[in-house]
């Protein structure tokens, strides 16, 4: 294919694209009242995957390590974040990387990027731990993501994935 | 345009087909590619150029009139070769490259030797040229620039571990899941496996410079958590899990926390021959730093 030939195929599939760039479904209906993204974090979440991150590869390989929290046998780990903002863990199987119970919030109500577990123990405030929020959670959604970073001096090294079901 | 909307579905189809068949032409042939791609940096790669596709400067006219004439690569990313590319009046021979025929010409080599830092290949690729000896104008020529093509960029990706042993995540707390492959189809010294069972054999070094064994070869079997299981669809290859947080607690003494693992595979009844070189590292021992950060 000769250069002229190359550029008008270039232009004439651009100008295709464009045209077709439009082609949006008109909508008139007009905006509804904004979830609320706290409601729809509340309830009982249980593991359906889990999956580690290796960020210093090229490649960013990704492992799926399901197997080590989720054997069929025993129930998965389970966290239930409460409306009083308390929230537990339950885990019979794998490293529990979510403390055991304390407080629960989130870095901004309205547009929520982060959740944070304020962990307790024996009563008093233990430790805070940061998880990136894989998406918004309305209500009716079933599936929660948390992603726990685990950078080391600033640098990022590796994350895991948490997914979860909602159980209620 | 807005105009293509009303059309009916079906001559919209019609529209995005063509689309896809005219697309394809539009995408250029690759000038420079690498072979193999995915790579390591430690196995020849041959880069090849074809300057029939070069658009600018003289060295495409150049070559089609004179087509005996040497080409040289001239590269300077991830960095400049450990010879160096010579002068641009007189490139190192070197960096001589084969002629493949017609205008495309090749050059082999072994990226963690041929650059003085190959670091940085997979992220940066290959930036590099073709020119003559003398990158000059040659005389006859004047009107198309110097001898040379534009500059190029081409991608390299890492090739996923292939050694014997294989660590995953690269870096890795002790409370981080570390997963150990061991590649049997690799293995030169211990060819035969008793029962097709590989334990992973542990010791951990700690803050006091001591190496501490987790279980002694002779009773790895009596220790299930450090069985390696065979990886699906992958004959010979062996794997284990573990959380080093877990294993190293009974292992070391109080005070004492942990810095890195020794690991090597075993299967039950097997002894390594003494290692002749062991100042060079225990020539079956594979090591796993652990990050010392909160």
């Amino acid at each position: 294919m000769n250069y002229m030939n190359r550029t008008t195929s270039l232009l004439l599939t651009l100008v295709m694209l464009g045209a077709f760039g439009g082609c949006k479904p008109r909508s008139d209906a007009e905006l509804g009242t904004p979830f609320d993204k706290l409601e729809g974090m509340i309830g009982t979440w249980e593991l359906a995957s889990f999956s580690q991150t290796d960020l210093q590869n090229a490649l960013k390989e990704e492992r799926d390590l399901s197997q080590l929290y989720i054997d069929g046998l025993v129930t998965p780990l389970q966290i239930v974040l409460n409306e009083d903002w308390t929230y537990n863990v339950t885990i019979e199987k794998g490293r529990n990387y979510f403390g055991e119970s304390g407080t629960w919030g989130l870095d901004d109500e309205t547009h929520p990027t982060y959740l944070f577990l304020y962990t307790q123990l024996e009563g008093a405030a233990s430790d805070t731990l940061q998880y990136n929020l894989g998406g918004v959670v309305r209500t009716f959604d079933s599936k929660l993501d948390i992603v726990y970073e685990r950078p080391c001096d600033g640098d990022p090294v590796l994350e895991y994935t948490f997914s979860f079901n909602r159980q209620q | 345009m807005k105009n293509f909307c009303h059309l009916p579905r079906r001559i919209q189809s019609l529209l995005w087909l063509s689309i896809g068949a005219i697309a394809p032409g539009v995408a250029l042939g690759q000038v420079v590619t690498v072979t193999p791609n995915p790579t390591s940096l430690g196995e020849p790669l041959k880069l090849t150029i074809d300057v029939g596709q070069s658009t600018q400067f003289g060295l495409k006219p150049i070559l089609e009139a004179n087509p005996d004439l040497d080409v040289y690569l001239w590269t300077w990313q991830p960095s400049d070769p450990s010879g160096g590319n010579g002068s641009w009046d007189d490139s190192d021979p070197d960096m001589l490259m084969t002629h493949e025929g017609g205008l495309k010409y090749s050059i082999t080599f072994v990226p963690s030797e041929f650059y003085s830092n190959a670091g940085q290949l997979y992220s940066t690729g290959i930036s590099c040229l073709a020119k003559l000896k003398n990158g000059a104008t040659l005389p006859g020529y004047e009107d198309f620039g110097e001898a040379k093509t534009e500059d190029f960029n081409v991608g390299v990706l890492p090739k996923l571990c292939e050694d014997r042993m294989c660590i995953f995540p690269e870096s890795r707390r002790k409370d981080d899941f570390v997963s150990v492959t061991y590649n049997h189809n690799l293995d030169t010294v211990m060819t035969e496996l008793a029962n097709d069972d590989v334990y992973l054999f542990l010791k951990f070094r700690g803050t006091d410079g001591v190496f501490y064994t987790y279980v002694e070869p002779e009773n790895l079997t009596s220790a299930p958590e450090l069985k390696m299981v065979p990886v699906q669809d992958r004959p010979g290859f062996y794997r284990i899990i573990m959380l080093p947080l877990d294993l190293y607690g009974n292992v070391l003494p109080e005070g004492v926390d942990l810095l890195s693992i020794v690991c090597y595979p075993l299967t039950p009844g097997f002894t390594y021959p003494s290692d002749t070189t062991p100042w060079n590292g225990i020539y079956y021992e594979t090591s796993i730093p652990l990050l010392d950060c909160d």
